[in-house]
């Protein structure tokens, strides 16, 4: 088994409940398109965020560790891999119509990772006898499967020891000051009216508000990858066999849900039925 | 006593008036022991768990009301929570909308041009001959016309739905769980609130004027309130399946339509249409509606 664990910030620019799935802008929920930032497209960018938010975390989802027979491997090709969700990801619970709240499925599901000239890709189908059945139609036993393990739940120490975040209202603080410093140093009247904004939201201090409590919220998932699989090492860097017939067990969690820059962390493993070569 | 309270110069005053009210009702009730404040069991309100929500979530507080203290404290979060103010100089959402009012009127005195508003038009309604209020503007392109019905279609079935929810009695916990599931987040996030934003969108006649239309919440008075429980069920299940079949039809209707307009509405409504089909077999599977109509197929077979 090759086993590879991940983990980086990853951007999902969305509307918020009670706002619809829909929403361009953010109106009635705790997430906003600021002045001079395009619409809302709800897609879940592991790198290449659009319309970075200064002063947030730094996006880029990447293979932090790799594993073969319980053994670490500090040269194999894709440590610091980047992974990647293919085709336009988003989180599909809408508005409860398709599961409870933050439960719903993260459709389409393909999963790249990707580096030194070695590109592993696994689509994930979310109802394998009929793929290109629409979302809506699905059972919901199949939208189970690849949802959310349960609601949000609050766990401080998981997303303190992954993001070093420890005190929600001192690192929203701590980003307040820097905006307002950037404020008092510009003239452009859209920067402005987006600084402002966004520090008229992280004035918000109550330990109750969503803004607040979705830095220490995570969901988790846990789902075996079954549908096509492409293998592309033309250099025979991965010096084994790679078997795409068995599914691949994959396990991660999203949490630590930053609404002023629109991002949250991502750690999970995935594991891969591996054969090396013989003379490995 | 004159039982017409004073003119309140807030709306935070007005209910502290009313929190006195019911002080001095309940002051007159215990002097004469004619009998208790609060009628009705405290159970049958609606409080945060039948929405499902912690205390607070999104805002929403709600608490029974079954005393004075209780009652007292309702309003002390209505004041509270509404920020209303009881001095008229306070900040409110009413002073900041009039804030607003003023910028507004700023940013046009100089720049005559600036629009913020779609054009929509005053009162739209579909059944003018129907119409209590002079100034009303009929809906007449064929295709909003469609999306007018169908929004105030979806506005019936969500009143009947809330009425049902919050008359709640001896209802099953389950069912009652089930409703709340399409009645609030569904029916209000997915469904009115989009399709009333994108007939803000539309051509609201079928001619040169460049005026929207806008949700007419055109309701009939006599909404049907079945008195049997399993039967509203299978009611409002079907109001939800007509729903999603108008919505359907709608988007092809869309399709033949060449006008600007269609572009920012014919996504919102490809959505809208798979959260009604959704909906609708949410609901039948959370009312356990399948397995009746199979019990009254067996019944009549046997």
């Amino acid at each position: 088994m090759l086993l590879l664990n991940f983990a980086g910030w990853f951007q999902a620019r969305l509307a918020t409940d009670p706002d619809p799935t829909d929403e361009p802008r953010g109106v009635s929920g705790f997430t906003f398109a600021l002045a001079g930032e395009p619409d809302f497209d709800r897609v879940i960018r592991f790198h290449h965020p659009v319309a970075p938010r200064s002063h947030g975390p730094q996006v880029g989802v990447f293979v932090t560790s790799v594993s073969m027979a319980g053994q670490e491997v500090f040269d194999h090709p894709l440590l610091r891999a980047s992974a990647h969700l293919l085709g336009d990801a988003k989180f599909e619970s809408r508005n409860y119509v398709v599961r409870d709240g933050s439960m719903g499925p993260i459709d389409p599901f393909h999963l790249q990772i990707c580096g030194h000239e070695v590109i592993l890709r696994r689509k994930d189908l979310l109802y394998p006898d009929d793929p290109d059945l629409k979302l809506h139609l699905v059972p919901p036993a199949f939208l189970a499967r690849r949802g959310s393990l349960m609601p949000m739940m609050v766990d401080r120490i998981r997303i303190a020891d992954a993001t070093g975040i420890t005190d929600p209202i001192a690192y929203r603080q701590k980003r307040r000051e820097l905006l307002q410093a950037d404020l008092q140093q510009t003239a452009d009247p859209v920067m402005q009216a987006a600084l402002a904004k966004r520090i008229r939201e992280l004035d918000i201090t109550d330990p109750r508000k969503l803004q607040i409590l979705t830095l220490s919220y995570y969901n988790e998932y846990r789902f075996d990858l079954n549908g096509p699989a492409e293998i592309i090492d033309p250099h025979n860097r991965l010096r084994g066999i790679v078997d795409t017939a068995q599914d691949w067990p994959l396990a991660f969690w999203m949490g630590g849900w930053d609404s002023d820059a629109l991002c949250a962390y991502v750690r999970g493993m995935l594991t891969i039925p591996f054969t090396p070569f013989a003379s490995d | 006593e004159n039982p017409v309270p004073d003119q309140a110069a807030t709306v935070g005053m007005l209910y502290q008036t009313i929190k006195q009210g019911f002080e001095r009702v309940s002051a007159m009730f215990h002097r004469d022991k004619s009998g208790v404040l609060f009628i009705g069991p405290s159970e049958a309100q609606t409080v945060n768990r039948h929405l499902g929500l912690p205390q607070g979530h999104f805002d929403i507080n709600l608490l029974a009301v079954h005393d004075l203290l209780s009652a007292g404290m309702a309003i002390d979060h209505i004041i509270e929570a509404g920020a209303l103010p009881l001095d008229p100089d306070n900040v409110s959402h009413a002073t900041r909308f009039v804030q607003i009012l003023a910028e507004f009127e700023d940013m046009r005195r100089h720049h005559p041009d600036f629009e913020p508003a779609r054009p929509v038009a005053a009162n739209p309604v579909t059944r003018p001959a129907l119409g209590m209020i002079a100034d009303v503007t009929p809906v007449t392109h064929p295709v909003t016309l469609h999306a007018v019905t169908l929004f105030n279609l979806a506005y019936e079935t969500m009143l009947l739905m809330l009425t049902r929810f919050y008359a709640h009695a001896d209802d099953p916990p389950d069912e009652l769980e089930g409703l709340m599931k399409i009645a609030f987040f569904p029916m209000m996030t997915a469904v009115i609130r989009p399709l009333g934003e994108s007939l803000t969108y539309m051509r609201i006649q079928d001619h040169a004027s460049r005026a929207t239309a806008g949700p007419s919440f055109e309701c009939g008075s006599d909404l049907p309130l079945h008195p049997a429980r399993r039967s509203a069920w299978t009611l409002l299940y079907e109001r939800l399946q007509t729903m999603a079949a108008s919505c359907r039809n709608l988007c092809r209707q869309i399709e033949a339509v060449r006008e600007p307009w269609v572009e920012k509405v014919r996504p919102r409504l490809a959505l809208l249409q798979e959260n009604l089909e959704r909906m609708a077999s949410n609901f039948e599977r959370h009312m356990h509606l399948r397995r009746e109509y199979v019990e009254l197929l067996l019944r009549r077979v046997l």
